[in-house]
């Protein structure tokens, strides 16, 4: 009995320590987003920008695909970092950082489509500028060609279609997080995602299957 | 991590395929632009509560300040400066020494004072505005003009009253002075009784113009000081017995000589009496 008590008193004061610095980064492992959160809801601000340099292009990516204009992607994306600064105080590492910021700015997109019900069909979006990778001419030649023809289909897909494979593609969510993002059941999401890999899947082998 | 992902699912080598080719088109960075303005408002919004704090607190000083400042000089303007001061001391003292209006009348040799006193007067309104403050006054000497507006109505009237006291006087010389530690009130009494005695002998009733107390007492210490020695009067020494009683009075007040005087008179007058 003695024992068990000196044996828990440590356990004790290390449970305590582990509560009260929650967040604090451990040295083999990076901070956690969570852990990033709620160091900058105390004020840090280098850690907000660890945060938003891990998930700043993956966001601006999934905005400017899923709005297919570069302007609008640019307004939604200040919008969704403008409300993840501002609801620091009420965060609550509940569920994945990712969740919360990728359903932001979902939100932010339904939003911004309900106010411009004119959903512009613009595309300025550059689809080949990668750069030369020391291939040959004609493997080049195929995956350009490819590429023009994932990020046509890409932009023809239905717009539920299309966040959903943003969402996996860019954010890495699985169907779960996806569909509590979306507001729609998993099954839902899932045939979602499968048509739209489906027809994507096609525009890309096309190129391979014709001779 | 999304690979991974995609071999656990159907048609995963294409879905590799499709992946590797996502990956290979979004390749797009956000503008600096928007870096600078995200982390701007992130570094703005790390700071609110001290940035509040001091959001009211700089407003609250400045309004502060100006109002200890108002505060102040309101303060400094409600004190009295040195002309005001002279006012006032001229205006004391001519409370002090403001005649009857009828006594005035009755006095038309003073009209010199009243346009003093009248100018004073003048000067009364602004010290009762001033003193509606309650604020501490600062009591100055009064420069030497003020002094002489004062001082000339009162050493005036002091040559006025002796010359009328000299008027009134009999025709004895004055007496040497005595010294006026010695006078008392049982003196003044006494000697208030000779004047009016000496004032009835030269068949004069009327009152001293201005009998105010200073004149009064200058009058009396007058008296004591032997300026103006009374004589026994002629009811006094209509009968042996009443003239030594005057005498007496006389020499009870000092006035030995004037004792001595009456004395021979009434030897002289009635040289049969015999003293008790």
């Amino acid at each position: 009995m003695v024992a068990n008590a000196q044996i828990m008193a440590p356990m004790e004061l290390r449970l305590s320590r582990s509560v009260r610095l929650a967040y604090a980064p451990t040295m083999d492992t990076a901070p956690e987003d969570s852990a990033l959160m709620l160091r900058y809801r105390d004020g840090d601000v280098a850690a907000f920008e660890t945060l938003y340099e891990r998930h700043k292009d993956a966001l601006y990516r999934y905005l400017l695909r899923l709005c297919r204009h570069r302007d609008q992607a640019e307004d939604i994306f200040q919008e969704v970092w403008g409300k993840i600064i501002k609801a620091r105080d009420a965060y609550r590492p509940t569920a994945k950082f990712t969740t919360f910021l990728y359903r932001v700015a979902h939100n932010c997109f339904i939003d911004h489509i309900r106010r411009n019900k004119r959903h512009t069909q613009t595309i300025d979006i550059e689809p080949d500028s990668q750069p030369d990778s020391g291939e040959q001419p004609e493997v080049q030649t195929e995956r350009s060609l490819a590429r023009r023809r994932l990020n046509a289909a890409l932009l023809e897909l239905p717009d539920e279609q299309r966040d959903v494979f943003l969402l996996h593609e860019e954010a890495g969510l699985d169907l779960e997080q996806i569909a509590s993002i979306t507001g729609s059941n998993r099954e839902t999401t899932k045939s979602r995602l499968r048509y739209a890999v489906r027809k994507l899947r096609i525009a890309i082998d096309e190129p391979v299957r014709t001779p | 991590m999304t690979q991974e992902r995609n071999t656990t699912e159907p048609g995963a080598e294409t879905n590799a395929r499709l992946t590797q080719t996502y990956r290979e088109l979004a390749h797009e960075r956000v503008p600096d632009h928007l870096d600078r303005a995200v982390l701007q408002a992130a570094a703005k919004a790390a700071r609110p509560r001290y940035s509040r704090l001091r959001s009211w607190t700089r407003p609250m000083a400045w309004a502060a300040t100006v109002m200890l400042s108002v505060a102040l000089v309101l303060q400094i303007s409600d004190v009295p400066g040195p002309e005001s001061i002279i006012f006032d001391d001229a205006a004391r003292k001519f409370e002090a020494q403001v005649p009857q209006p009828e006594a005035r009348s009755d006095a038309p040799g003073e009209s010199a004072d009243a346009v003093v006193l009248e100018e004073a007067a003048a000067t009364a309104p602004i010290r009762s505005l001033n003193d509606v403050s309650d604020a501490p006054r600062v009591v100055a000497p009064a420069s030497p003009a003020a002094k002489q507006v004062i001082q000339e109505p009162l050493q005036e009237k002091r040559r006025r009253s002796e010359l009328r006291q000299d008027s009134l006087d009999t025709k004895e010389p004055a007496a040497p002075a005595t010294p006026a530690d010695s006078f008392t009130l049982r003196d003044a009494d006494m000697l208030r009784r000779a004047d009016e005695m000496a004032r009835t002998q030269s068949g004069e009733n009327k009152e001293p113009a201005l009998p105010s107390s200073r004149d009064r007492a200058g009058t009396l210490s007058a008296t004591a000081m032997g300026f103006e020695a009374p004589a026994c009067d002629e009811t006094a020494t209509k009968s042996p017995e009443s003239w030594l009683e005057c005498i007496a009075g006389l020499e009870e007040a000092g006035l030995h000589d004037e004792a001595q005087q009456q004395r021979q008179l009434l030897q002289e007058t009635f040289p049969d009496f015999q003293p008790r």
